[in-house]
């Protein structure tokens, strides 16, 4: 299946990555993505610009977001259905993990 | 009233670019900021209060018109910009003591940033191919002037391998932190 493939070598993503295209399920610009990264990640993560940046340029050449807006020199982007995909199959990683980790806590 | 200003020359290598940050904290913080730049090495400051800035330096090779977007997104997270040298773009942020903000929050991200350096010397390799072949066919029909330009572009051919070597190393580096 090369479908499954294609979606396949983003996995797993990395944690600032993850949060990202998270909250890119609805238009947000660089700095939106920041602060919003941020909150939905009660603090724990934080994304730098440089960090951010680059990120926006790999997964726009990957098609896992596509920019729509430009407006006074700040771009906004949405994530695409490929971006969708490859976010439903890391949930479906951290659903097992998560399931894993109620069953072997309380051995450790 | 003139507000005094100081040139210093440094050298520091691409892969050493942390501790030009430091050192231009350190600056900072005695009250010499960095004003400008000149050529490579060559750093301009002007005396003000000591201040706790955090400089960061990224190596930016994107196209020209997505470099205001670029500029935009550090401007939006509170980086001042203060320029560029070549490929190199400047920032900084006043930050509390001990506070070190930083522009690449994650080891992939800085490990791509060497990887730009190491992609930027790569293409330039043909062009300092062709001059070193000339330089050296010049050696023999012009006599002691080809043997100055074969000095020259012998240093900056070692000057390359050393730069690329030390690029390479410190991606090695910054690839065992990952891992752990």
């Amino acid at each position: 299946m090369p479908k499954a493939d294609e979606i396949q070598k983003y996995l797993p993503l990395t944690e600032s990555m993850f949060y990202v295209m998270l909250s890119l399920v609805e238009p947000l610009h660089g700095y939106g993505v920041m602060r919003k990264v941020e909150a939905i990640s009660r603090g724990i993560v934080t994304v730098g610009p440089g960090t951010l940046y680059g990120m926006f340029t790999s997964f726009e050449e990957e098609g896992l977001i596509t920019m729509v807006k430009e407006e006074e020199r700040r771009k906004s982007y949405l994530l695409t259905a490929k971006g969708k995909r490859v976010l439903v199959r890391q949930i479906e990683r951290l659903e097992i993990m998560n399931k894993c980790a109620a069953e072997f806590k309380n051995r450790l | 009233m003139e507000t005094e200003t100081r040139c210093k020359f440094r050298w520091f290598w691409a892969w050493n670019d942390d501790r030009e940050e430091e050192w231009l904290g350190s600056m900072s913080r005695e009250g010499w900021h960095l004003s400008d730049f000149g050529f490579p090495g060559l750093y301009y400051f002007r005396k003000g209060e000591p201040k706790h800035y955090v400089y960061r330096l990224d190596f930016n090779t994107s196209k020209l018109k997505d470099r205001e977007a670029y500029l935009q997104l550090f401007q939006d997270a509170g980086w001042e910009h203060l320029g560029n040298m070549s490929a190199w773009e400047y920032f900084r942020k006043e930050a509390k003591p001990g506070e070190a903000p930083e522009i690449f929050t994650d080891p992939e991200s800085k490990i791509q940033k060497y990887q730009r350096i190491l992609r930027f010397l790569i293409i330039f390799f043909p062009v300092l191919f062709i001059l070193f072949s000339t330089s050296g066919r010049q050696i023999t029909e012009r006599g002691p002037m080809g043997g100055v330009l074969l000095c020259i572009t012998t240093g900056i051919l070692v000057l390359y391998a050393v730069g690329s070597l030390g690029i390479i190393l410190r991606i090695g580096r910054l690839k065992k932190t990952v891992r752990k």
